[in-house]
C-alpha cells in the first residue's frame, strides 16, 4: 500500500475525539520517555565529557590520532564488521536452507544443534571454543599428538576470531531468516520448476528475494556485533587482532573526565557508522519491496537434492557445521562437573566430576535469590520493551516517509550509539539528583532504573526486528479487516497482531535471555539489596576476594543459564514455531 | 523532614551521649540498635558478605551488602554523589580511598578503639578510613619451575634482564587493584614535577619496556593457569598474596616470591563511613565493631586473610603473616590517586602490545 500524503486538518477530522486523546496519551508518553530516559542523560553525560571546563575540548581526537593503539584496534573492527557479516551471512544462509529448504537427513536434530547459539553467548560461548581449539584444548592435544611439531598456539589472531563469531553470531539467522523462509509461498517454487528453472536458479531467483528483508536486517546487526566484538577478541585476538570495544569499555572504567571522553569519542564513531550503516539499509530496503505476492500461501516442501555429489556434499557439510556448533556446549557442561584447575587448564578428567558444586550453589540463598532477581528484571523489561516498540512500528508504519515516524524510529535507536556501560553511566549521573521531567525523584538505588536501563538496551534490536516484521505484513489483510467494517484497533488487536506475535515473542524471548546475564548495565544500577546474575557471576573471578571454587562456579552458573535460556526459548519460539506451521 | 531530622540527630546525640555514660563499650562489644546499614564492599564474595551478615546480626548490625568490583565500587559511590543509599564501604585500596577522599565522599571519624591495633603506616593519618586486611602485591613465580636463585629480585628485573623477557605476564586490563599497585610501585620509583604526568622520562621508558617485553595475559585465563601450562612461556607475574595460597591450592604449584630493597606496594582494605550518610551513629558503631581485634580475627580464620589489627594476626596462615611481613614500598599514595587515571590511559595509549 503507497502511503498516500494526507494533510493534518483532514486526519483529525477523520479521528474520533476517543482517537485524538490516545493519539495524544501515547505521543507525550513517547516524547517523554525518549527525552527523560535516553536523549537528556546522554546529552548530560556528554555536556559533562567534551565540555569539562565550559569549552569544547578536541584533546581526545588528537590523543586517539597519535595513538598507534588505538588506530590499529579501530581498523581492527573495521575489518571484523564487513567480514563478519560476509561469513556469518554465508553460514547463516547455509543453515537456513540445511533446516528449512533442502531435504536433509537427520534435519531435525541438525537444527538443535544450530540453535545452540542461542542458548549461551560471550565468554561462556569462547570458552567452550577454547576448550577444543587452543593450546590445550581437546582438538590441539589430539592433533599434537599427530603432528609433534605443530604450533600449538595456532588458534589466535584474526582468523580466530572471525571463526568463533562466524558461528556464534548466526543466532538472528536462525529465528528471523528461518521465519522468513518459512513464509516463501511454495507455489512460486513450483511454478519456476514448471517451466524448467534449475535448482540453483530457483534458489537465487525466487527464494533468496523473499529472504532479504530479514537478511538485511540481520546483516545489520552481525555488523553490530562485529564492530563492537568484546569477548572473542580479548580471549583468542592474542596481540596481533585486537579491537576497539575492550579499550573503549577500560576508559569508560576509570574516573577521570579525560578517560571517559576518550571512551565517548571512541564510541561516537562506532555508533555513527552503525546509524549511517542503517539510514543506507532502510533507504536499500525502502527502494525495493520484496514481499510475495500470494494471498494463498503454500507451505513449503523440502526439496531434494538432485545432484548426487552435490547431496553428499551438502550432508557432509551439515554434519561438520553440526560438530561445530555442539563440541563447545557439550564441553562446557562436561566441564561444569569439574573443578577449577581442571576447567582453567581445559583437562577433561571424568574422576574430579562431581555435583558438589551445583548442590552448593543451590543450597544458598545468596547465590539464587539473583537468579530470581535477574528473572523478573528481564522478563518485564522484555514485555516493556515488546510493547513500546510493537506501538512504536504500528505508528511507523501508518506514518511512512513522514518526519514524525522517521524520529521516532531513530529516537528508539538511540542507544546504538553508545555501548551500554556509557547509557549506565548517564542514567547514574543524571539521576543522582531530583529532575523535574522524572518527577522530581532521585532514581539511583531504586528498583527502576535498572529496568530503564533493560528497557532502553533492548530498544533499538528489538526495534529493528519488529519493524522487519511489519514490513513482511500482508497489507491485504488490514485493507479486508477494515472493508469489513472493523476499527482500526479491532483490526490492530485481531488481525495485525496474532500475525505478529510469534516474531514478536520470539524477540522478547531473545531479549529475556540476552538480559539474564547483563553485567554492563547491572554493575551501575542495580539496587543494592537486588544483584543481579551478571553481577554475581563477574564477583566469582574478581581478584582478591574470589575463591578456588571461583572458576568452577561460573560454569555452573552459566549451565543453569542455559538451561533456562533453553526452557525459555522452548516455551516462547517453540509454540510459536508451531503456530506458525499451523497457519 | 528538617525538623524530623534534627529531631533524630538530637535522639541519636541523647542515645549516644547516654552510652558514653554508661561505661563505654569497645570492640565487639559495641551492639548494633537494628538501623540498616547499606554497605559496599569488594570485599564480599567467596560468601564473606553472607558470613558478614549473619555474624553482624548476631551483635545487633542489620547490614545489606552490595559487593561488586573495587573500580565498579568506587565509580557507583562517585556518581551516586549525595543519593547513594551507602553508609559504609570496606575493601578497596589507598589509592582508591585517597581518590573518594579527595572528592569528599568519605568523611573523617574519630579514631576507633582498635586503631592503635593496626600495622603502624596502614590507617590514614587524617582519620578517613582505617584499615582492617593486608594484602601484599607480589611478584609471584611458581619454585617448582623457577629456582629462587634464578628469579627476579625485583620489578625492574623483568624488563632489564633478557632472560625474563616473555617469561611474565603483562596486563591488558589496567582497571584492577593489583595492576594499579604494580604501576604504582613502579612509577612511583621515578618521581619527577617536571615530567609528563610527574613521572620522569627514564620512568616512561622503564614502563614502555615492561609491557614490550612480557606476554600479555590471555583475557579469562588466570596467571597460575598460565604458568602451569607447558604451551605458555609464562612463569612468573602479578600476584596478591591470599590469591598465591590459594592458586597454590587449586594448582599443585607452590608459589615463590620477589622480596625488593624498596619494599613492595601493599593494598590496604579499610573501611570508611560516607559523607552522606544519614545514620552517622549505626555507621560509626558498626567500624568500632567491624575492625575490632574480636570480629577481624574471626574473619581472618574463616578466609585466610591477613588482618591489619595485629592483635589478630595470630589467626592468619602462616603463609600470609610470612608474605605479609615484608617492607612496605614508600609511595605517595595521594600522589597515585590523582593520577594514576592518567597513567593508565597513557599506557593504554601508546605502550601497550
Amino acid at each position: 500500500m503507497q502511503a498516500v500524503k494526507i494533510p493534518l486538518k483532514t486526519r483529525l477530522k477523520r479521528m474520533t475525539p476517543g482517537q485524538i486523546a490516545l493519539t495524544c496519551v501515547m505521543g507525550a508518553v513517547f516524547i517523554w520517555f525518549i527525552f527523560a530516559c535516553m536523549i537528556l542523560p546522554i546529552l548530560n553525560l556528554l555536556r559533562n565529557v567534551f565540555f569539562d571546563g565550559g569549552s569544547l575540548s578536541l584533546v581526545s581526537f588528537q590523543k586517539l590520532f597519535k595513538s598507534s593503539k588505538a588506530m590499529k584496534s579501530l581498523r581492527n573492527s573495521f575489518i571484523l564488521a564487513p567480514t563478519l557479516s560476509l561469513t556469518v551471512g554465508l553460514v547463516g544462509i547455509s543453515l537456513v536452507l540445511i533446516t528449512e529448504y533442502f531435504d536433509i537427513k537427520g534435519s531435525k536434530v541438525l537444527r538443535l544443534g544450530y540453535m545452540t547459539t542461542l542458548i549461551y553467548g560471550g565468554v561462556t560461548l569462547v570458552s567452550g571454543y577454547k576448550f577444543v581449539y587452543s593450546n590445550n584444548g581437546v582438538l590441539t592435544t589430539f592433533l599434537a599428538s599427530i603432528f609433534p611439531n605443530m604450533d600449538k598456539n595456532w588458534f589466535t589472531g584474526y582468523w580466530a576470531v572471525l571463526f568463533t563469531m562466524t558461528f556464534s553470531c548466526t543466532s538472528n539467522h536462525m529465528i528471523f531468516l528461518r521465519n522468513a523462509m518459512r513464509s516463501v509461498d511454495f507455489q512460486t517454487v513450483e511454478a519456476a520448476r514448471n517451466m524448467g528453472a534449475s535448482q540453483w536458479y530457483i534458489l537465487r531467483r525466487v527464494v533468496l528475494p523473499v529472504l532479504l528483508p530479514s537478511l538485511f536486517a540481520v546483516t545489520i546487526l552481525t555488523f553490530i556485533t562485529g564492530l563492537c566484538a568484546m569477548s572473542a577478541p580479548l580471549m583468542v585476538g592474542g596481540t596481533n587482532f585486537q579491537t576497539i570495544n575492550p579499550m573503549i569499555k577500560q576508559f569508560a572504567d576509570m574516573t577521570t573526565t579525560s578517560a571517559k571522553s576518550l571512551a565517548a569519542t571512541l564510541s561516537l564513531i562506532l555508533g555513527i557508522s552503525t546509524m549511517i550503516l542503517l539510514a543506507i539499509m532502510t533507504a536499500i530496503e525502502r527502494r525495493g519491496h520484496y514481499m510475495s505476492v500470494s494471498k494463498v500461501k503454500t507451505k513449503i516442501v523440502k526439496q531434494k537434492i538432485n545432484n548426487p555429489v552435490v547431496s553428499v556434499l551438502v550432508h557432509i557439510y551439515a554434519y561438520v557445521l553440526f560438530i561445530i556448533y555442539v563440541i563447545p556446549v557439550v564441553l562446557i557442561v562436561l566441564f561444569s562437573l569439574s573443578d577449577s584447575s581442571h576447567i582453567s587448564t581445559r583437562q577433561l578428567d571424568f574422576s574430579t566430576f562431581s555435583l558438589q558444586n551445583y548442590a552448593s550453589l543451590l543450597q544458598k540463598t545468596s547465590s539464587y535469590r539473583p537468579f530470581l532477581v535477574s528473572i523478573c528484571y528481564s522478563a518485564l523489561a522484555a514485555v516493556i520493551v515488546g510493547l513500546l516498540v510493537v506501538v512504536a512500528c504500528r505508528f511507523i508504519q501508518k506514518h511512512r516517509n513522514s518526519a514524525s515516524g522517521t524520529a521516532l524510529e531513530y529516537g528508539l535507536m538511540l542507544p546504538w550509539l553508545l555501548p551500554s556501560t556509557m547509557i549506565a553511566l548517564s542514567l547514574i549521573m543524571n539521576y543522582s539528583q531530583p529532575r523535574w521531567y522524572m518527577f522530581n525523584r532521585t532514581l539511583v538505588a531504586t528498583l527502576v532504573l535498572l529496568l530503564i536501563g533493560y528497557v532502553i538496551i533492548k530498544l533499538p534490536f528489538t526495534m529493528r526486528m519488529t519493524k522487519a516484521a511489519f514490513f513482511g505484513l500482508d497489507d491485504a489483510l488490514e485493507d479486508a479487516s477494515k472493508n469489513l467494517g472493523a476499527g482500526e484497533f479491532y483490526t490492530f488487536r485481531r488481525v495485525i497482531f496474532p500475525v505478529l506475535l510469534p516474531t514478536v515473542m520470539a524477540i522478547a524471548a531473545l531479549n529475556f535471555n540476552g538480559l539474564l546475564t547483563d553485567y554492563d548495565m547491572s554493575a551501575f544500577l542495580y539496587s543494592p539489596a537486588y544483584p543481579t546474575l551478571g553481577v554475581k557471576i563477574k564477583s566469582l573471578t574478581d581478584e582478591m576476594g574470589n575463591s578456588s571454587d571461583g572458576v568452577a562456579l561460573t560454569f555452573v552458573y552459566a549451565v543453569l543459564m542455559m538451561i533456562i535460556s533453553a526452557i525459555v526459548l522452548y516455551l516462547v519460539y517453540g509454540r510459536g514455531g508451531r503456530d506458525n506451521i499451523k497457519e | 523532614m528538617k525538623k524530623f531530622l534534627a529531631l533524630f540527630l538530637a535522639l541519636a546525640m541523647v542515645l549516644s551521649l547516654s552510652a558514653a555514660l554508661a561505661e563505654e563499650a569497645k570492640g565487639a562489644d559495641v551492639k548494633g540498635t537494628g538501623v540498616e546499614l547499606v554497605i559496599y564492599t569488594n570485599s564480599g564474595t567467596s560468601g564473606r558478605a553472607d558470613w558478614l551478615t549473619e555474624r553482624a546480626a548476631q551483635d545487633g548490625y542489620k547490614l545489606t551488602i552490595l559487593e561488586e568490583g573495587a573500580g565498579a565500587v568506587q565509580q557507583r559511590l562517585i556518581n551516586e554523589g549525595e543519593a547513594t543509599p551507602c553508609d559504609v564501604v570496606f575493601g578497596l585500596n589507598a589509592i582508591i580511598w585517597n581518590d573518594l577522599i579527595s572528592r569528599g565522599i568519605v568523611t573523617a571519624i574519630d579514631a576507633p578503639s582498635w586503631a592503635d591495633e593496626v600495622s603502624a603506616g596502614l590507617n590514614d593519618p587524617n582519620g578517613y578510613y582505617y584499615a582492617i586486611v593486608k594484602q601484599a602485591i607480589l611478584l609471584a613465580y611458581d619454585t617448582n619451575q623457577v629456582s629462587p636463585e634464578e628469579a627476579p629480585t625485583d620489578w625492574p628485573d623483568l624488563w632489564e634482564k633478557e632472560e625474563f623477557w616473555t617469561k611474565y605476564e603483562s596486563q591488558i586490563k589496567l582497571t584492577g587493584g593489583t595492576t594499579r599497585n604494580v604501576l604504582a610501585g613502579i612509577l612511583t620509583r621515578y618521581v619527577d614535577p617536571n615530567g609528563e604526568l610527574g613521572v620522569s622520562e627514564e620512568g616512561w621508558a622503564a614502563i614502555e619496556a615492561f609491557f614490550a617485553h612480557g606476554t600479555p595475559v590471555v583475557d579469562g585465563t588466570d596467571l597460575y593457569a598460565q604458568i602451569v601450562n607447558d604451551a605458555s612461556p609464562v612463569l612468573m607475574g602479578q600476584m596478591w598474596s591470599s590469591g598465591a595460597d590459594q592458586y597454590d591450592a587449586t594448582y599443585g604449584t607452590k608459589t615463590g616470591y620477589a622480596t625488593p630493597e624498596v619494599g613492595i606496594p601493599y593494598a590496604v582494605e579499610g573501611v570508611a563511613v560516607i559523607s552522606y550518610t544519614k545514620n552517622l551513629e549505626e555507621a560509626k558503631r558498626f567500624v568500632e565493631w567491624f575492625g575490632s581485634a574480636q570480629i577481624q580475627g574471626e574473619w581472618s580464620e574463616k578466609f585466610q586473610t591477613m588482618p591489619a589489627n595485629e592483635l589478630a594476626a595470630d589467626k592468619a596462615p602462616a603463609s600470609q603473616v610470612a608474605m605479609c611481613s615484608i617492607p612496605a614500598q614508600n609511595i605517595d599514595w595521594a600522589l597515585v590517586a590523582e593520577n594514576i587515571d592518567a597513567w593508565c590511559e597513557k599506557i593504554m595509549l601508546e605502550y601497550m602490545q
